[in-house]
């Protein structure tokens, strides 16, 4: 091994090596999990709340139009963007993941649409069966059941938009990527059913959701609730410019963190004064001597950055099995945009770093260092 | 390797007002081989002359000539390229890597650690009485091992011209005479140039300078020497 080698150096500083190494690893795993965890929110509300959408658009009544009128759902009927309209009632499960609460769509819909909506939607009964008529029976989507540590037999309570609690009885376990619920009560033709719990599912004809999107997006204007994919995706943007805040957050603690290790690994260079100064004495070149040290500060941060990665997947995979997948979300453990900003703390750190260096090597008088006493 | 100075000025700070002179007029020629002794009181400007011809420092006027090439016309990175090719320093103080082991403080000018070198290294290690602590470190060994371990180090790029800045200052006095006597019998194929106040180290020089006040006040030769 060479003596002015970037590896030999770091065979030589061990423990320095690694309390800068930690550092940076630390503030990696820091930055990566939080990501991840926001993702992981983000994501197990996404896919909770969206991908039904890909299938069918929901329309349902208000308090201003309490009942859905005849010739929308005719003229729906016959729209060249619509498949089928299916009647349904409309009542959600609550479903949380640490750091949000939302609700899971809950369906009753007649024996006949019942096992048509299962077609249309790719539900497969995994476990028992569907709900029958009239009864107080729930099927439920499999990652609502999760959350809510529900098993056949057991019972639970489903929201409706007036609060009525009403206890079920879960008969099936459903799989499919819409986590659709189904109820057997009430029917369509239950007399207490009051507004904001009928409406009906919009599903459209083949390549033609976008137009058909248009076609029931156009119903709110009277007064109708109209639920597309995307309206959905307009809300969700929305609600994800709250996550931006938290990148600037995360960027400004790396910033901070970033000055405190310059100023620590500065110190550790400064310290090395007479030893840069010995080297430009018997004739290695400013140059030379900043090529050592750069590569010694590139290879510390690439070797950080490698490990922080390492390590905060294997945390983010462990914590977000824990508190998203294993309640029904969706874990996030590999993702892109937390390995970027990761990336900043290393990078920061070695751009701080080489500039003062780099400074501190070419100000470095040879002389002044070899006749000090 | 012949040495030229003509009429070299060298002030400190001379952007300021009153810089301080520290050689004033110099001019010497120095030829071949051998151990050359400069000595002369504290702040007389041995050092400053010393450093001017290796390279180190630039005089504010004057020309420095090692063999054909005008020091003064030589970029920095030139004079480095030089003084690694050609010189060999011994300071005051040893300036050792501290986490590098003596062996490889030696090998520090090559920055090559091939058999080859390790072996000659040891070999100037061995002749300097130290070679038991090749791979110690420098905080492990006394001040006088340190020197001498820096004395390697000088020697290991087979150097034209070796600079002594009071070399043997931190040693005691069979230390200084036992790296005086290396020095010596390097003399035969190399230019030693050393500074010193104990005049007793260079009983063997083939030529001694003293300054005074920035001035060359006489130049003896070893025939002329007491």
């Amino acid at each position: 091994m060479r003596p002015l080698s970037t590896i030999n150096y770091i065979h030589k500083n061990k423990r320095k090596l690694l309390s800068n190494i930690i550092i940076i690893v630390v503030a990696i795993c820091l930055v990566y999990v939080m990501e991840c965890f926001v993702s992981s929110i983000a994501e197990s509300i996404y896919s909770l709340d969206a991908t039904r959408f890909n299938y069918a658009s929901v329309i349902v009544s208000t308090e201003s139009v309490p009942e859905i009128p005849s010739d929308i759902i005719t003229s729906l009927k016959e729209s060249e963007n619509v498949d089928t309209v299916v009647p349904v009632t409309v009542r959600q499960i609550v479903f949380s993941v640490p750091g949000s609460t939302t609700h899971a769509a809950v369906f009753s819909a007649n024996s006949e649409n019942l096992s048509y909506l299962t077609d249309r939607f790719k539900i497969e009964v995994s476990d028992g069966r569907l709900p029958e008529d009239g009864l107080d029976e729930i099927a439920v989507d499999k990652s609502v059941a999760k959350n809510n540590n529900l098993k056949i037999g057991s019972k639970t309570s489903i929201d409706t938009s007036h609060n009525l609690d009403r206890e079920y009885t879960v008969v099936g376990i459903l799989d499919s990527d819409s986590h659709i619920s189904f109820v057997g009560s009430p029917t369509l033709q239950d007399n207490t059913l009051k507004y904001g719990e009928t409406g009906y599912l919009v599903f459209p004809s083949g390549g033609h959701r976008e137009q058909m999107e248009n076609e029931v997006s156009s119903l709110s204007s009277q007064g109708i609730n109209v639920w597309t994919l995307s309206l959905y995706e307009k809300m969700y943007a929305k609600n994800n410019q709250t996550f931006q805040i938290l990148d600037i957050m995360v960027i400004l603690a790396i910033i901070v963190m970033v000055v405190c290790l310059v100023c620590s690994k500065y110190a550790q260079y400064f310290s090395r004064k007479s030893e840069f100064g010995i080297l430009s004495a018997i004739g290695y070149t400013h140059k030379e001597i900043n090529k050592r040290t750069s590569c010694e500060v590139i290879f510390t941060n690439l070797i950080s950055y490698a490990l922080g990665l390492i390590i905060a997947i294997l945390i983010s995979k462990v914590i977000m099995t824990a508190l998203f997948d294993n309640v029904g979300g969706t874990g996030v453990y590999l993702y892109w945009k937390a390995a970027a900003l990761s990336l900043l703390a290393p990078a920061l750190t070695a751009m701080f770093t080489l500039f003062p260096v780099n400074r501190l090597i070419k100000k470095i008088d040879a002389v002044s260092i070899v006749t000090r006493n | 390797m012949n040495y030229q100075l003509n009429n070299v000025n060298l002030i400190y700070d001379v952007e300021k007002e009153g810089g301080t002179t520290a050689l004033k007029d110099v001019s010497l020629g120095l030829e071949g081989k051998g151990l050359i002794g400069i000595k002369g009181p504290s702040g007389s400007g041995k050092s400053s002359l010393l450093y001017l011809m290796a390279g180190l420092k630039v005089p504010t006027s004057g020309n420095v000539f090692y063999g054909d090439i005008d020091l003064s016309t030589l970029s920095m990175s030139k004079l480095a390229a030089l003084r690694h090719r050609d010189y060999g320093f011994i300071f005051q103080q040893h300036f050792l890597i501290n986490y590098l082991t003596v062996l490889e403080n030696a090998l520090v000018p090559l920055n090559i650690n091939n058999k080859n070198a390790r072996d000659k290294a040891l070999d100037f290690l061995e002749r300097l009485g130290v070679v038991q602590y090749a791979n110690k470190y420098p905080y492990q060994l006394s001040g006088g091992q340190r020197q001498r371990a820096a004395v390697v180090r000088a020697l290991m790029n087979e150097p034209k011209v070796i600079f002594g800045d009071e070399p043997t200052a931190a040693l005691d006095h069979e230390s200084a005479c036992q790296v005086m006597g290396l020095l010596s019998e390097l003399t035969n194929n190399t230019m030693v140039i050393i500074v010193t106040h104990d005049e007793s180290l260079l009983t063997n020089a083939d030529k001694l300078i003293s300054i005074k006040d920035g001035h060359i006040v006489s130049i003896a030769e070893r025939e002329g020497m007491v």
